[in-house]
């Protein structure tokens, strides 16, 4: 197990620090096929612009909005992601789509069902404060001081008064439970790029670097350090399902409104990862 | 004249060619007042009657299409592919685009009206662009959703939601490419038609697709 981690670490590595989305612009791809895709797809869009330039001008004098591109031009850049792996991402997709609807969704229905809302926000507080030292040690390595020490502030008061983390009491000060920061994002502070998207069956979206983040911050998880592999499992399932049971309608509603949910949701993760680098 | 009269005449010319700008509302405000409106309507005892629950959701879409821009939205999720479609078209999709987000976001609203909203603060980007930064306070976590707004003749509007950093603009507008790369604007607006229709079906309260 832990063999294996260390070869996906290593792997992950070697490849945040050669960035494939570059490589495919300049030239000898590792992957040819997708860099000529790529150039293939830019230059028949631009095509179409051009043609369609002539007739489509005269239609507009409606309103604003023409004269006015620029004004909204730095909002709404462009951010690809490489995704080489289409048709390995779009199984495990649909593989996570109906892990969610047949199982994890029913099995979360049922156990928040039986399990007291109370004793369930206990559960989640639980596992967030035992979390502390990933989140801690990745503030810490992005510089960011006020946070790590409210990590540490709240980790304490939280297992103490808190009663072994179960109750939240850091949460009524400003400074308890910082934003959640992690290896990749740590990664992407230190100005690695995403590499490309992959989806993991069970874990969800991912890119590359995400990927060797989630690694990382494994090591810096307890649950790592317990020699049993079935508590390991039976501790994340609980995490995972606990968690579920409070957000039973977000992955529907993104999937409902999206007309290619796939691209939704690759698109959704790759904005949201780097808001969460850039904050 | 008498000098009372004068004053108050002269109160009136001040207030009727002073600059508007400073009795308009601040595009804080605006959204404040929208969101108020419809959980208002939302917790209306009145309308509790299954008969009068149409007249409900009728007050609802009114509040929110006289927040959102729609067709800005329509415009930007386009992008330069927006100078392939003709007014027509535009207008059609402006129009299954403006009920699909409508009826999202109600969802979203009704599905979340225990969580409590929090007005952070807001952010002229310039004299015509703000944005408004909200936080929605749950249990799972709290989500911070910014609000991108617009000034235009009717007051300020709403061009763009941002959830956890994943602006609903730039999502739709990746779609969009993709599909018009490959596909002509009338495809897009018959699969946008299909969605609207589907999620009648799926979430038959409050048709949006007659």
């Amino acid at each position: 197990m832990k063999n294996k981690f260390g070869v996906i670490f290593f792997l992950g590595f070697f490849f945040s620090f050669f960035p494939l989305e570059n490589m495919g612009k300049i030239h000898a791809s590792p992957l040819p096929f997708l860099s000529c895709q790529l150039s293939e797809k830019a230059a028949s869009a631009e095509k179409k612009e051009t043609t369609s330039d002539k007739d489509s001008i005269e239609e507009y004098d409606d309103d604003f909005f023409e004269d006015d591109v620029e004004f909204f031009n730095d909002e709404f850049e462009d951010e690809a992601v490489a995704d080489p792996f289409y048709y390995w991402n779009v199984a495990m997709f649909v593989f996570n789509d109906k892990l969610y609807f047949w199982g994890l969704k029913p099995l979360a229905k049922g156990y928040s069902a039986v399990t007291p809302h109370l004793v369930r926000v206990g559960i989640k507080n639980f596992f967030r404060n035992i979390f502390m030292p990933a989140r801690f040690v990745n503030a810490t390595l992005q510089g960011k001081v006020q946070k790590s020490g409210g990590e540490l502030l709240s980790f304490f008061i939280n297992s103490t008064v808190g009663v072994l983390g179960f109750c939240n009491p850091a949460a009524k000060y400003s400074w308890g439970n910082p934003s959640v920061e992690d290896f990749g994002q740590t990664l992407g502070f230190y100005k690695i790029g995403n590499g490309f998207y992959v989806v993991w069956p069970f874990l969800g979206p991912s890119t590359l670097r995400d990927s060797v983040g989630l690694a990382g911050n494994w090591f810096l998880t307890p649950l790592a350090y317990i020699e049993c592999q079935e508590l390991v499992y039976g501790l994340s399932g609980l995490d995972k399902v606990n968690d579920v049971s409070f957000r039973i309608g977000d992955y529907e509603s993104l999937k409902g409104a999206a007309l290619d949910p796939y691209k939704a949701v690759r698109d959704a993760y790759i904005q949201m990862r780097k808001e969460k680098i850039k904050e | 004249m008498e000098p009372k009269r004068a004053f108050s005449f002269f109160i009136f010319f001040f207030l009727f060619f002073s600059p508007f700008d400073v009795f308009a509302l601040q595009p804080k405000d605006v959204l404040c007042k929208t969101i108020d409106e419809i959980f208002e309507t939302l917790n209306d005892s009145a309308y509790e009657t299954p008969d009068l629950n149409k007249l409900k959701q009728e007050k609802l879409w009114k509040t929110i299409e006289g927040a959102f821009d729609f067709t800005l939205m329509t415009k930007l999720a386009l992008g330069k592919y927006r100078k392939t479609f003709s007014k027509k078209q535009l207008s059609e999709l402006t129009d299954y685009f403006g009920k699909l987000l409508r009826k999202i976001y109600l969802e979203k609203i009704e599905s979340g009206s225990k969580d409590k909203i929090v007005y952070l603060d807001q952010d002229m980007v310039s004299e015509k662009k703000a944005r408004v930064h909200t936080k929605v306070l749950r249990e799972a976590g709290d989500i911070p959703l910014n609000y991108s707004m617009r000034k235009t003749k009717g007051g300020w509007k709403i061009y763009d939601v941002n959830v956890e950093g994943v602006s609903l603009v730039k999502n739709y507008r990746k779609q969009f490419g993709d599909l018009l790369f490959s596909e002509t604007p009338d495809q897009l607006i018959k699969k946008m038609k299909k969605k609207v229709e589907k999620q009648d079906i799926e979430n038959p309260k409050g048709r949006i697709s007659d």
